[in-house]
């Protein structure tokens, strides 16, 4: 607490000054790693099972619909996840696999083919592809390392009436597909309810929106979501139901006899 | 025919006593044409196939049935059944009796220890790679030990590969194989049997396996007539990831292969691979070679084959249309075998294609069918 009131200290000065270079809000008890590192270390259950429908829609406003069941397990050092796609039916019984943990370098990707009859390891650097057709990257869908980007707070907003704190964050890769994002993060809940993607020349590419979310079990749980590709005039709605959460899923669940047969 | 027409009531009468069963239906319907530019565009083919997948799913055991109708303009309507089989699990074990395709190895589009089930040859190798393997009648058992998985395949019933009619285009020397089979009779010391040990793991996936099988593809005797002999494996295949490279390898020891009729050679085949993604595209290429260890001279088979594949695939306009080419480059008589194929989503459910199958060179494996380049479409509802 001591360290705060030093720096709002020195920020006063400089702001006096007229040298400090961004607004300073005097509201926020955060630092923007801080901000961050607490949506990403926000609760989550041990297991989860539920069942994902992603619809998507182009500027025509017609629709495409994909259907999941996926199945996440993450002790604390390693995620591991499982998606069975059951529709439309030229994908029904295709699976996907991933474990990922802190380090990206460790991250495995399966993919199981059932016309195919094999499960095929794949390359993380499929990570930029569109999954599915939506308007998510396989990157979009898992969970970024606060410590692969460089995080600035440039404000704070009420969205929906819940007060956020707006995070800039700047990836340390250069070469990574977004150049920045913007993410209105709600200091009561620990939840990105909105996030400005900017693709590599820098304009706004995506805008993600949290459109619902709910206490399950003790844990805040996203249930619905819209991705908004503005280039491109076509959005993704996502939305989660029947959670099970802590079913005492095993990691011998994540297999790839799994894959093959689904969980039973 | 007639162990498929067997097996079907048996499979039937088993499903009528599983309880508290769960029914799914599912199937696709499609039309296929393809004609020959350099022979006036007359047809190659002309083909509407529906197939149909049965899945009933109980607490510790499944059935499938795929069931196939396809009306060519060759053949007429014929009644097919792709697999038909049931599956039995435990905590430990899983069990599948019947007709079914089983498939081994990393490599794509190249059969190396991919060796179990037979293939559909009666249009070369054009098929997709999901359509182009037969079903065996077998009994395969996989019993799992952490990451560890360990298998046995027993196949009572020989099932060799379907070659093309002898008036087809993809024969070129007209051969009658009708008969080949007419010597291997269904007893136990006809039957195949393999074995595989394979281990998926965050770092390393591989297998080990081996088998005592019949050559899936006839030989020609002494007679003039055509028959199949026997032949051992071992072998194994690999795939890795490093950054963000997937490097596949896979590589097999044949014994018992007889090049013609009297002659009998063992060969070592073998794929390495790699697997990336540049500027969205996502790429694959496999160097493989064959090699006969005990080689004589002779006219059907150099000691030495050398081939490459080149694959990539990318998708536009929102996922809706998909290109793709595969490649196969022989180098020995340099020939090659081109295939782009463009699909277009119309909906979820139905797709369109377009696509050719290119072939150059004089001789070899696919210059051998220089005259049968192909351009093709077809339309698929899926349901």
């Amino acid at each position: 607490m001591n360290k705060h009131r030093t720096t709002h200290h020195f920020m006063s000065i400089f702001l006096l000054l007229g040298l400090f270079p961004t607004t300073v809000f005097a509201q926020i008890n955060y630092s923007a790693e801080q901000v961050i590192d607490n949506v990403y270390e926000r609760p989550t259950p041990e297991d989860q099972k539920a069942e994902l429908t992603m619809t998507l829609e182009n500027s025509r406003g017609d629709q495409r619909v994909r259907e999941i069941q996926q199945y996440i397990k993450d002790d604390g050092e390693e995620t591991k996840k499982i998606m069975f796609f059951t529709a439309p039916s030229d994908v029904r019984n295709t699976s996907f696999m991933s474990f990922s943990n802190d380090n990206e370098e460790n991250e495995s990707q399966w993919i199981y083919l059932p016309a195919l009859k094999k499960v095929k390891r794949i390359s993380q650097g499929n990570s930029s592809d569109y999954f599915m057709g939506s308007d998510f990257t396989y990157d979009d869908m898992g969970e970024r390392l606060p410590s692969e980007d460089t995080h600035t707070i440039i404000g704070e907003e009420t969205i929906d009436g819940v007060h956020c704190i707006k995070v800039k964050s700047i990836p340390l890769d250069p070469d990574y597909m977004y150049s920045k994002t913007i993410t209105w993060v709600s200091d009561t809940y620990w939840i990105g309810l909105k996030k400005d993607f900017y693709d590599s020349d820098g304009a706004l590419l995506k805008t993600l929106t949290v459109t619902g979310y709910e206490n399950i079990d003790g844990y805040w749980m996203i249930t619905n979501s819209k991705m908004e590709n503005i280039q491109k005039d076509h959005k993704t709605l996502m939305k989660l139901d029947n959670f099970v959460l802590n079913a005492g899923m095993q990691d011998s669940d994540f297999s790839v006899r799994t894959m093959t047969k689904g969980i039973r | 025919m007639k162990k498929k027409t067997l097996l079907l009531p048996f499979i039937l009468l088993i499903v009528s006593q599983i309880y508290g069963t769960d029914l799914s239906l599912h199937g696709s319907l499609q039309n296929y044409i393809g004609v020959l530019p350099s022979q006036e565009f007359a047809y190659s083919i002309m083909q509407n196939t529906f197939d149909l997948s049965i899945d009933y799913y109980g607490d510790n055991s499944a059935v499938h049935l795929s069931p196939s109708l396809t009306y060519d303009l060759d053949t007429d309507l014929s009644v097919g059944l792709t697999e038909a089989y049931i599956d039995i699990y435990s905590q430990d074990m899983d069990v599948r009796i019947g007709e079914q395709q089983i498939i081994y190895g990393k490599a794509d589009g190249v059969f190396i220890t991919d060796v179990v089930s037979p293939k559909n040859l009666t249009e070369f190798i054009l098929p997709d790679f999901d359509e182009i393997r037969l079903g065996v009648t077998a009994l395969k058992v996989d019993y799992y030990n952490e990451e560890a998985t360990y298998e046995v395949v027993w196949i009572p019933l020989f099932t060799p590969n379907t070659m093309p009619e002898a008036d087809s285009i993809w024969n070129v020397h007209a051969i009658d194989f009708s008969d080949s089979t007419k010597d291997i009779d269904t007893s136990l010391e006809n039957s195949e049997i393999f074995g595989k040990y394979s281990r998926y793991s965050p770092t390393i996936d591989f297998d080990i396996m081996g088998g005592y099988m019949w050559d899936d593809e006839p030989t020609i005797t002494t007679d003039g007539d055509f028959t199949h002999h026997r032949m051992g494996i071992i072998g194994g295949s690999f795939s890795t990831t490093v950054h963000n490279y997937v490097i596949r390898g896979e590589g097999a020891w044949n014994t018992g292969k007889y090049v013609n009729a009297t002659l009998k050679m063992d060969y070592l085949h073998y794929m390495g691979g790699i697997d990336f993604t540049l500027n969205e595209w996502n790429m694959s290429a496999q160097f493989i070679e064959k090699v006969y260890l005990n080689y004589e001279d002779n006219n059907a088979v150099d000691q030495w084959q050398n081939t490459i594949t080149l694959m990539a695939h990318k998708e536009f306009y929102d996922n809706t249309l998909l290109f793709e080419v595969f490649t196969y480059v022989e180098f020995d008589d340099l020939n090659a075998l081109i295939r782009p194929k463009v699909t277009y989503s119309l909906s979820d459910d139905i797709k369109v294609m377009a696509g050719c199958n290119i072939f150059l060179g004089d001789s070899g494996t696919f210059g051998q069918f220089n005259d049968n380049s192909m351009i093709y479409t077809k339309i698929k509802l899926s349901f």
